[in-house]
């Protein structure tokens, strides 16, 4: 068993460090900003070793899968010609990006980091409730509260064999490295007033690397470079981009982006540099893709799904139609645009949900 | 981290400059605020001209509350440190969590101190974590050039009117043999409208007879 006596008792000490290293993510309110601290809840949500590790087969699984399936849809697309997944749900949805189109990102990489939330159900089973590709967020947040966490109360570790999560830096920076086209690894801000500021500013100082915003990158021919205050310029490899994907070129995209980089897209389009996350990426994470997720992961690798989608029916199809039709004042109904939050009905069960990048990782001998 | 950007070189430089001001006011000013706890004379106008500054408060109290805690006045010092804040906030990845975490420290003290009545307390410990600020940057930011643009906006006039104030109360206490005219010169020179950093430092080399 956990000891949580000490952690519990702790929770002052560890909001009052949060507050000290200013981890507060910012709202807008009334046409305003301001920033909030991050609030800790000291209760974990523990997982146990066996259990942590058939989530994470289920999680690699999935996001190889959707690996598989971003080149495949902006390459030769024979998931669609396969039938298995309809042109219509690709073309139409506003995540799929056509200047993305015959891209091949570095080391055939589009999703570097993945936010895949899982929602435990009541019949004791996880469910996977929804796929984050594009710019997911909020790895920092149990980073540096782990930290702290010691050393209010060391005693919690000391008696309980805890996963340690603080290698997440390391790791990201490990992924910038392997897919690095030549040139330094910057991350780069939409700015001071982004909501998740903290995390950006965190993230660049645990990797080692500058924080840049639009202003500091530059494209001359087909390089990104980083303008130094003497005039001194870097080349650019790698880019870890906290910018949606709609602003970051103008040239390409919105043209009333201003926090983006003019010709950064070129540059990547000819492989001169590595944009983490992938553009184009949002079509993956599609409400409506979601559906086809486990007929992909069964149609690119030929392996039964190990984590379950929530049950989901698609009226697209006479059957799930005629069930949805049937049960329709008990299921949650979903705009399939994405990042739609229009939801009509809320679940009859609910259940909180968590990116398993903040899932806690918890070894432990009791099961789960 | 090698390469500095245009921006950062510069939020450096007024992070040096706006911790530095709000250091040195805050001690200015907390001697005055003891002065004036029991004067029925109001003698802020000394203050303000010591500084420079306009002078924009009605009375004693006015002056207090607006030049401690006024957001609206640029001169006060809860501007100068939010000023060094904006600046901080966005340098995390170049001075470091630690560093940064004393300028936020500041500020909730200072937010505390705007609430208490005895502001004197809370203003002992903004000058600690200012303190404090810079014993970090001194220890724990490798980059020497980042250390340095700091520490050449951390220089700034009042910086060196109260050096050369505290020289002359000093000097005078010791056994050494100095020059009057030197230290009547010196203090002409922090008085000046263009500091002249040469001629100060001469001045000063040439003060104590070897």
């Amino acid at each position: 068993m956990v000891n949580l006596d000490k952690l519990l008792k702790s929770t002052e000490d560890i909001n009052g460090l949060l507050a000290r290293y200013g981890v507060k993510f910012g709202i807008y309110k009334n046409g305003s900003f301001k920033e909030q601290l991050f609030p800790f809840d000291p209760i974990p949500r523990i997982i146990g070793k066996e259990e942590f590790s058939y989530l994470e087969r289920g999680l690699k699984q999935r996001v190889t899968a959707l690996n598989l399936f971003l080149k495949d849809v902006y390459g030769k697309k024979q998931i669609i010609s396969d039938g298995v997944v309809p042109a219509d749900f690709v073309y139409a949805a506003s995540g799929y990006l056509a200047p993305c189109e015959g891209i091949v990102p570095p080391k055939e990489v589009f999703s570097h980091v993945s936010g895949i939330d899982l929602v435990l159900g009541k019949d004791g089973v996880w469910y996977i409730l929804e796929d984050n590709l594009r710019v997911p967020s909020g790895a920092s947040y149990p980073t540096i509260v782990r930290g702290l966490e010691r050393r209010c109360s060391p005693r919690t570790f000391h008696d309980t064999p805890i996963e340690d999560n603080r290698n997440y830096p390391q790791l990201l920076r490990h992924v910038m490295d392997y897919v690095n086209t030549g040139g330094m690894n910057v991350v780069l801000t939409p700015g001071r007033y982004n909501a998740a500021y903290f995390e950006h500013s965190y993230l660049a100082e645990q990797m080692g690397m500058p924080l840049v915003t639009c202003n500091d990158l530059e494209v001359e021919g087909d390089t990104l470079y980083f303008t130094g205050y003497a005039g001194r310029k870097e080349r650019v490899g790698a880019v870890y981009r906290r910018i949606s994907d709609e602003y970051m070129d103008p040239m390409t995209f919105n043209p009333e982006s201003l926090i983006g980089i003019p010709h950064i897209f070129d540059v990547y389009r000819k492989g001169n540099v590595a944009l983490l996350n992938s553009p184009g990426n949002g079509i993956a994470d599609d409400k409506g893709i979601y559906y086809f997720v486990p007929k992909m992961i069964e149609y690119y690798l030929h392996e039964t799904p190990i984590l379950h989608n929530a049950p989901t029916y698609l009226p697209f199809y006479e059957e799930d139609r005629s069930y949805v039709l049937e049960h329709f004042d008990t299921l949650v109904i979903k705009d399939v645009a994405p990042w739609s939050s229009r939801t009509w009905r809320r679940p009859a069960a609910t259940a909180s949900c968590s990116a398993i990048s903040s899932a806690r990782r918890r070894r432990s001998d009791s099961a789960p | 981290m090698g390469i500095k950007s245009v921006m950062n070189t510069d939020r450096l430089f007024w992070l040096g400059r706006y911790s530095e001001r709000v250091y040195t006011t805050l001690k200015l000013f907390s001697l005055s605020f003891d002065s004036l706890i029991e004067q029925s004379v109001d003698d802020h106008r000394a203050f303000c001209e010591s500084l420079e500054i306009p002078d924009i408060y009605r009375d004693k109290d006015d002056f207090i509350d607006r030049y401690a805690f006024g957001l609206d006045d640029p001169n006060s010092i809860i501007s100068n440190l939010y000023r060094a804040y904006d600046n901080a906030i966005e340098l995390r990845e170049e001075i470091g969590s630690e560093t940064l975490s004393f300028i936020q420290m500041a500020i909730y003290e200072m937010k505390s101190a705007k609430r208490s009545e005895a502001p004197l307390l809370h203003f002992q410990k903004i000058t600690d974590a200012i303190l404090a600020f810079w014993g970090c940057a001194d220890d724990q930011i490798d980059d020497e050039n980042t250390r340095n643009i700091i520490k050449i906006g951390k220089r700034d006039r009042t910086d060196i009117q109260r050096d050369i104030r505290r020289l002359s109360w000093r000097i005078c206490r010791t056994d050494l043999i100095y020059s009057q005219e030197g230290l009547r010169r010196l203090e002409e020179l922090a008085e000046a409208p263009e500091l002249d950093y040469d001629e100060i430092i001469r001045t000063v080399d040439a003060l104590v007879e070897c």
